[in-house]
């Protein structure tokens, strides 16, 4: 899993490696050099979750069929 | 707070809300019965109840209002102070069709598929990070639009894939089963099947026995969200989760991103503490590790070595110094006890006892000289008297034989060879004749 390019990641792979290099880094027995490596892949996974998070913008899809057509939902459409 | 007061709070409340004063519920009439000319009955929804009065109803009620009828009732809610109720002051009653058949319908179908073990199914999990939800609902439903908006705010990671289906009508059943299906064979990770609130019989398409069991045999989670807090439809009970509104739906199946920045942000800073700690203990280690090391370093021995024998030549010259000036002192002590002894005054009468003694011993060797020269003029002149060539100075000769003197005839014999000694020198000679004195 730790060979997996970050940006290649989606939101919940990267979310939950996050919390598990958070888990690794402070189990006791770590090394300097562990905790080095493993602060690194946390502070990508960390700018991975945010830019996911800031760029994401929701895609509505209607599925006809085999088709899938994209659908313009405006924010007057919102309301009751 | 007494009863008065928090009574006059709830009425303060309740009166002052728009809704509650001018409201159009939907139930069931039950214990309909006059009282004068004044109806009192009650609203019924399933397990759920409302209180209803209408002042003078003789004139005003529709006539074939009777229980288990399905009416509209519109006025206002009110507390009754006097018994702690609050009830639906009701102006007009609108009569509703009769439902009774499909909640029996209902409770019939709700039994026979409980038989059947459908009801049992075991829930499936609903995935904490969806990337795709389908939602089957109407495209124009309102129901539809609040999944939407609520997804957005929430999670708009997600993509929605809409799956279009009437949800009203004799036809819309079979709609539904094609659109759940469709959606089972999507890549969807779970499923909305949603519908805003109506009456039993709007609803009724969510309680029809193929699509009850069409939700049953889903291989993705189900959510469902038909109709509004208080409507139950027969498809929440094999669903595998269910949730009073359209709204609710889309909150279970998503993850709330402002939680989850949240999270994301403490999980960051706890990274960076971990971090930093990890960083002060190494640091702690190597500083440790300094502090060993300069302790143990020859550098450091040396220096100790150095200290203990600067404080041992210290301790040396002092005892050294100590001892001069004790010594300086005790000397001090004895000479001044020295010059003041009589040691000394016998040392300055010294040299007057010698010249003394010099002078009596000079007189004593004198005479003792004089003594004794006096003595060895006696003696030469005794010496002169009895010396051996005295004789031979007055003529006299020296017998000897052998080298030794002869003093009688007896010690020389006819022919022994003799010395004669005179004065002038010396004659050599033999015995002829031996003739003794006398004979």
């Amino acid at each position: 899993m730790e060979n997996k390019k970050v940006e290649e990641m989606s939101f919940e792979e990267s979310y939950k490696e996050l919390e598990e290099t958070l888990n690794a880094m402070e189990k006791t027995d770590v090394t300097l050099e562990e905790s080095i490596k493993l602060f690194k892949r946390g502070v990508e996974l960390y700018k991975r979750c945010k830019f996911l998070i800031d760029s994401a913008s929701l895609s509505v899809k209607e599925v006809l069929g085999n088709l899938e057509k994209e659908m313009e939902i405006g924010e007057d459409d919102m309301g009751r | 707070m007494g009863v008065a007061e928090i009574t006059m709070r709830l009425i303060s409340v309740i009166e002052t809300d728009e809704i509650f004063q001018n409201v159009m519920v939907r139930g069931e009439v039950s214990n309909f019965k006059f009282s004068g000319p004044h109806a009192y009955f009650s609203l019924k929804e399933g397990e759920y109840l409302l209180n209803c009065v209408m002042f003078n109803a003789t004139y005003r009620h529709p006539s074939g209002i009777k229980d288990g009828t399905i009416v509209k009732a519109s006025g206002a809610i009110k507390v009754y102070p006097k018994r702690g109720t609050y009830q639906l002051y009701t102006e007009s009653i609108l009569e509703g069709k009769d439902y009774g058949e499909l909640y029996k319908k209902f409770e019939e179908l709700k039994i026979k598929l409980k038989s059947e073990g459908i009801f049992d199914k075991p829930k499936k999990e609903i995935p904490h990070f969806p990337k795709k939800i389908a939602v089957v609902s109407s495209k124009t439903s309102a129901a539809f639009h609040d999944v939407v908006k609520t997804i957005k705010k929430r999670y708009p990671l997600a993509v929605i894939l809409l799956f279009h289906t009437s949800v009203q009508g004799k036809e819309a059943s079979k709609e539904i089963v094609n659109a759940l299906d469709a959606a089972d064979r999507s890549s969807a990770d779970v499923i909305l099947l949603v519908r805003g609130g109506g009456s039993i019989e709007d609803l009724w398409n969510f309680n029809e026995e193929i699509v009850v069991k069409k939700v049953y045999a889903m291989k993705t989670p189900v959510i469902t969200g038909v109709g509004h807090e208080v409507d139950t439809t027969l498809v929440d009970y094999v669903a595998d989760r269910r949730s009073p509104t359209p709204t609710g739906a889309a909150e279970y199946a998503t993850p709330d991103l402002v939680e989850l920045k949240r999270n994301i942000d403490i999980s960051f800073s706890r990274i960076s503490n971990e971090m930093d700690q990890k960083i002060d203990e190494s640091f702690d280690l190597v500083e440790r590790s300094k502090k060993r090391l300069d302790f143990l370093s020859p550098k450091r021995q040396i220096s100790i070595e150095t200290e203990r024998i600067n404080e041992s030549f210290s301790k040396m010259i002092k005892i050294v110094n100590d001892g001069i000036k004790e010594k300086r002192t005790s000397l001090l002590r004895n000479f001044e006890a020295i010059s003041h002894s009589k040691i000394v005054r016998t040392i300055e009468l010294v040299p007057e006892r010698l010249d003394s003694k010099m002078e009596t011993m000079k007189r004593t060797v004198s005479n003792d000289i004089s003594k004794k020269y006096l003595s060895l003029e006696k003696i030469e002149v005794s010496l002169n008297v009895h010396d051996p060539l005295e004789p031979v100075r007055r003529g006299y000769a020296m017998v000897f034989k052998d080298e030794r003197l002869v003093k009688s005839v007896h010690e020389l014999k006819k022919s022994d060879e003799i010395k004669l000694k005179l004065l002038d020198g010396k004659i050599l000679s033999e015995v002829m004749e031996i003739e003794e004195n006398g004979k």
